[in-house]
């Protein structure tokens, strides 16, 4: 029985603090430096008032840490998962959209015989979406930029009667020149593929540090190499779509993104509306790897259609769509010197990129990552962006830094060789103990402990023993290594509210997302660890721009350190609220209750309460807490880092590859849920391994169209793949970062990868791998140059 | 996509009748058919679904050892029949090492040996020799996965495994239509595309696979079958073989994925190779000699190279 309610005594010892005269007050909204997708960025942050001591290492934690399975796992293996594709509003009507046959040229449409199928309600055109633009180029623009551009979309009753509808689009195409790579692209008389021309504006870009010919002149041993990567496609198995339902002048969407509040902020700009007049709605999300940061084409498309049409109406890519136009990573080629003393001491590394952008997106490139990985005083990265007539480039898990990593990491590998060092000796030799780039601190750093950690799991050191151990005579054993770097500090602006219910169970809300790495989990976790509670007493709400405070977009590997000091902040406020209410139910004072498990206890007493008994006591009295995230602290740089040790069997007669094992060590802070966080390691390791030997958008140069645009011909590795994937994490909290002590952890995994397997592959074959996707015949190419 | 009907047949008759009718074409599990249909590659009017045909699906051994496989027997069946494990191994392992198991399950032999080329430009219907154009875009493209041997002027390889291995077994494939029933070797079940580029095989219109014979003469002895693929699973034969020396003597080797069709081993080579004795210069020269004709296009040489290794591991196998 619970006992009768009884108001809460008033809080004892709480006094409320001076109130600062106006001269006094310090600054409230001060700037702060956060560093997504490579690139730092200067953000305002109101400070909070409440900043909870860092949790070190020596914190007792019991369900931070905890390798507590993912809170919705059974929903996604039983169906019961909602996607957005899972949305159905009453009356909602499908849009299938037509896309370009060619990569240039002017289209012009014929839409009567759509127009006349069954069951198909209208149709968008250029004149509907007139001032839409995405990555420059105006919404089903007549003309042509690539192949598979939307030209035009059809809505009807059911998805079949507007494919019907859409196959009954006459598109005539007045053809034009195309250039779909570099060679055409940069070629003598080459088509334009932009108006300004085909190298961006921006171009070359050049970023230095110290005097590269001084640094090549000392140097006592130089190599040169070119690496080419490929187009790689995000391949998320959820497609980019929406749905978008209009009640007067408000706007529903329910998208399939990264980031809920940018997409509503697109949306209402392009439409018109005021913010609040825009709702934005994920629940659950099959992947986006960075290709889904803000409103997409099928966003704006059904939001206009469903204005137009007078009905909800459903937009969402299909396969081809996905594979042809929501995004890609660039491809590269990399011309890199390394100038070296004989000891290993490098004393200048150039870089001569150049990089075939498709129409549009940003420049990530593969630069960066020169300048952070290895000490060395003289740095200098040239990156020259190539406009193609090809689908936008999106960020893609670790943008630049993963095909950047290709090349320095190889060109590293190439050098030990060239000195007779070990790979491993050569990274220690130039271990870089602060950020060069920026010249400034790092909040932590502890790559040597993965190294030294990472090559004792995987046997570095008697690698050569094992060489001999293959199954047959034309099957060769190979050993590579590789490292990165990655910026994981996360930082301002998130928000959270952490609720108490009446029966004790909590809700976290905060207008994140999850695109399916396990935010939820991780959150609740945090959420349940500051109240006390239980975890199963606690649920995220994430993804509603309208219910929820605002959290940033899921990129850039920053939701854990910036969310989760938010969530904590504000659990702890609820806590704190909760303690005030419960000291006088128990007769104690405030600072002598703990809770855990859900269980408030008195120091030093047998008297207890649960959290469900409090709240219920207090009826609906609404036991709340809000939070914030922090600035991050000044001139410092907080990075994620690891390195990967990799194990391949080569058949030299069929040239194919066998990833045999791969071991991944990772410094990211404090690790929330081991579980959740190796499966990140284990996924980046796959996706890593898939850009290494598999996949390659292929286009037919000639004809300027995709020629793989399918899961069945853009090869992702299957699970008949996966190598032995040991993945771990090295130190402990990084209390600088933020006081979670967390940093990212989910793209730094795949930076080091490909050339960790290239790496191997050149040791068990005896040639270096200039080229990925290592395929059987690039392979076989390779064994043969080198004789 | 344009609009179809679907029905069931009841009968060998009533699904030779059906057949007979416009753009009819026989359907199996459909799972190369609904998406051909799908992107457009075949527009037919009618599907005849094979499936509930009685003993079309069957897989059965007669009276003198000879296997008889219903047209719409699934890939699963025949890759775990015990018979077929215990006689005719290459035959197991062909449909074992097809696509995956969801494609096992649904899909049948019969449609297994029709389904049609995965050409890049064939099936995202760039104008070529099997849609209807004058050329074959992939010579002057991408044509890493097409034929090194016997192509031209389509260059496309048929991508069936199980067919590899018939090829090497001297199977037998039945087709019957209307106006009845034959029976064709299989080295006459593929058309080569010199002779009629638009099609792959000797199916006409009106006609179906209704069954499969393996001869009792193939049975036993040595028999593999390898298929290396980009990936480990879910994947066409870059190059495979299928080699056999049954228990009643002989040598046969077929390769896929070199050719329009399962490319059966020159018999010369064949016969050196059974009659035994061979070291290993004798078996890469035994190999290169196999693939004398073969004539690489600009991108597909390195299955030159993966034959012969295939070859030679085969040769060493039926060795011994
Ligand atoms: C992703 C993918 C991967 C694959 N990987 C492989 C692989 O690795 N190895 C391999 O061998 N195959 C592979 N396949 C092919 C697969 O095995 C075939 O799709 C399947 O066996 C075809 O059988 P089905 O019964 O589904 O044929 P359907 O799809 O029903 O028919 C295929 C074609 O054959 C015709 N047809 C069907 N039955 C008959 C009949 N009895 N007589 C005459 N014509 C008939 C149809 O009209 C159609 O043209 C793959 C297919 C896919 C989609």
């Amino acid at each position: 029985m619970a006992p009768r309610k009884r108001p809460p005594a008033p809080a004892r010892g709480a006094s409320a603090p001076p109130a600062p005269t106006e001269a006094h007050r310090p600054p409230r909204f001060v700037a702060t430096k956060v560093e997504i997708e490579g690139r730092e960025e200067t953000k305002i942050v109101e400070l909070p008032d409440r900043n909870p001591q860092p949790w070190d290492d020596a914190a007792e934690l019991h369900v931070v840490g905890a390798r507590v399975p993912r809170m919705d796992a059974v929903e996604k293996v039983t169906g019961g998962a909602r996607y957005t594709a899972d949305v159905l509003r009453p009356g909602m009507l499908w849009a299938a959209v037509v896309r370009a046959p060619a990569a240039a040229g002017r289209a012009t449409l014929d839409v009567s015989a759509a127009l006349a199928r069954p069951g198909v309600r209208g149709v968008l055109t250029l004149d509907d979406v007139r001032g839409i633009r995405l990555d420059g180029m105006q919404l089903l623009d007549d003309a042509i930029h690539y192949a598979g551009q939307p030209l035009c979309v059809v809505c009807a009753d059911h998805y079949a009667l507007a494919r019907a509808g859409a196959a009954a689009v006459r598109v005539t195409v007045e053809p034009a020149p195309h250039a779909v790579n570099l060679e055409q692209a940069l070629a003598d008389g080459a088509p334009r593929v932009r108006s300004r021309g085909n190298v961006s504006p921006r171009s070359p870009r050049l970023i230095q540090r110290g005097d590269v010919d001084a640094g090549l002149h000392d140097a006592e041993v130089t190599i040169t190499r070119e690496y080419r990567t490929p187009v790689a496609l995000h391949s998320a198995l959820e497609p980019h779509g929406a749905v978008a339902e209009w009640e007067g002048g408000r706007l529903s969407v329910w998208e399939s993104t990264q980031g809920i509040f940018n997409t509503r902020s697109d949306l209402a700009k392009a439409l018109g509306l005021g913010l609040s007049n825009v709702r934005v709605m994920k629940d659950y999300m099959g992947g986006g790897f960075g290709a889904k940061n803000g409103a997409s084409a099928a966003a704006y498309l059904a939001a206009v259609a469903a204005r137009k049409l007078g009905r909800p109406v459903r937009c969402a890519w299909d396969r081809e769509g996905e594979q042809t136009d929501a995004g890609n990573r660039s491809a590269t080629v990399q011309r890199v010197t390394l100038g070296a003393k004989r000891d290993g001491t490098l004393t200048a590394i150039v870089l001569d990129a150049t990089i075939p952008l498709g129409m549009g997106g940003w420049e990530a490139g593969p630069g960066r990552i020169y300048h952070e990985l290895h000490a060395c005083p003289n740095v200098r990265t040239s990156e020259t962006f190539v406009y193609t007539n090809t689908g936008p480039m999106a960020s893609f898990r670790a943008p630049g830094h993963t095909e950047g990593a290709f090349g320095l990491e190889s060109a590293l590998n190439a050098l030990a060789g060239e000195l007779g060092l070990d790979p491993l000796e050569l990274r220690r030799r130039n271990y870089a103990t602060a950020d060069q780039s920026r010249d400034r601190r790092y909040s932590a750093k502890r790559l040597d402990e993965c190294y030294r950690r990472g090559a004792e799991r995987f046997g570095w050191h008697d690698r050569a023993a094992r060489r001999a151990t293959t199954s047959a005579t034309h099957v060769r054993r190979g050993f590579g290594m590789a490292a990165c770097v990655w910026g994981g500090g996360g930082g301002p602006p998130a928000y959270a509210t952490v609720r108490l219910n009446r029966d004790g169970t909590a809700d976290v809300l905060t207008g994140a997302q999850d695109l399916g790495t396990g935010s939820r989990t991780v959150l609740a976790q945090i959420a349940a660890e500051t109240l006390g509670a239980k975890l199963a007493d606690v649920r995220t709400v994430l993804g509603d721009t309208e219910r929820l405070p605002f959290a940033s977009n899921s990129w850039g590997s920053i939701t854990t350190a910036s969310v989760g000091p938010a969530v904590r902040a504000a659990a702890e406020e609820a806590r704190d609220r909760l303690f005030e209410a419960a000291a006088a139910m128990l007769d104690a004072g405030v600072t002598e209750l703990s809770s855990r498990d859900g269980v408030i206890s008195v120091r030093g007493s047998e008297r207890t309460m649960t959290i469900g008994e409090a709240c219920n006591r207090l009826g609906d009295v609404m036991i709340m807490g809000q939070g914030s995230r922090g600035p991050n602290p000044e001139q410092t740089t907080i990075p994620a880092f690891g390195a990967h040790f990799a194990e391949v069997e080569v058949d030299v007669e069929t040239g194919r590859v066998r990833v045999v094992r791969i071991v991944a060590a990772h410094d990211s802070g404090r690790i929330i849920n081991p579980t959740l966080a190796e499966s990140q390691l284990e996924g980046a390791v796959l996706q890593g391994l898939g850009y290494a030997l598999f996949e390659e958008r292929v286009l037919d140069a000639r004809l300027g169209l995709p020629m793989n645009p399918t899961l069945h011909d853009y090869k992702v590795p299957t699970m008949a793949d996966a190598p032995a994937i040991e993945g771990f994490f090295v130190g402990g909290a990084d209390t600088v970062a933020n006081h979670t002590g967390a940093k990212g952890l989910a793209e730094p995994p795949i930076i080091p990868v490909a050339p960790a397997i290239a790496a191997a592959v050149a040791d068990a074959i005896g040639a270096e791998m200039p080229e990925i996707p290592m395929t059987p015949w690039r392979v076989l190419a390779e064994l043969k140059t080198a004789g | 996509m344009s609009p179809f009907t679907y029905h069931r047949a009841t009968s060998t008759d009533d699904a030779a009748a059906r057949l007979a009718g416009a753009r009819a074409v026989p359907m199996g599990g459909g799972t190369d058919l609904l998406v051909a249909i799908d992107e457009g590659v075949v527009a037919p009017a009618q599907l005849v679904d094979l499936r509930g045909v009685p003993g079309a699906d069957a897989v059965a051994l007669d009276a003198r050892g000879a296997l008889r496989i219903g047209g719409a027997a699934r890939v699963h069946d025949v890759a775990r029949h015990p018979a077929v494990l215990e006689r005719w191994p290459a035959l197991a392992q062909a449909c074992e090492a097809v696509g995956s198991p969801t494609l096992r399950q649904m899909g049948t032999m019969g449609g297994n040996l029709c389904q049609r080329p995965r050409c890049w430009y064939f099936r995202r219907g760039v104008s070529c020799f099997k849609n209807g154009g004058d050329e074959c875009p992939a010579v002057d493209g991408e044509n890493q996965y097409l034929a090194v041997i016997g192509g031209g002027p389509c260059h496309a390889v048929h991508p069936s495994d199980p067919a590899v291995a018939l090829t090497a077994l001297e199977a037998t494939v039945e087709i019957t239509s209307a106006g009845g029933t034959r029976t064709v070797p299989i080295a006459a079940f593929f058309v080569p595309p010199a002779e009629a580029p638009e099609r792959e095989t000797v199916v006409g219109p009106g006609e179906f696979v209704s069954a499969i014979g393996v001869p009792a003469v193939s049975a036993g002895g040595v028999q593999r079958y390898h298929k290396l693929m980009q990936r480990e699973a879910w994947d066409f034969a870059l190059v495979s073989i299928a080699a056999v020396r049954p228990a009643a003597g002989g040598v046969r080797m077929a390769l896929g994925g070199v050719a329009p069709g399962p490319w059966r081993v020159n018999s010369s080579v064949e016969e050196d190779v059974a009659s035994g004795g061979l070291d290993d210069d004798s078996i890469s020269a035994l190999a290169e000699r196999a693939l004398y004709d073969a004539q690489p296009l600009s991108k597909n040489g390195y299955k030159i190279e993966m034959a012969g290794a295939l070859l030679r591991q085969a040769m060493r196998e039926l060795a011994t």
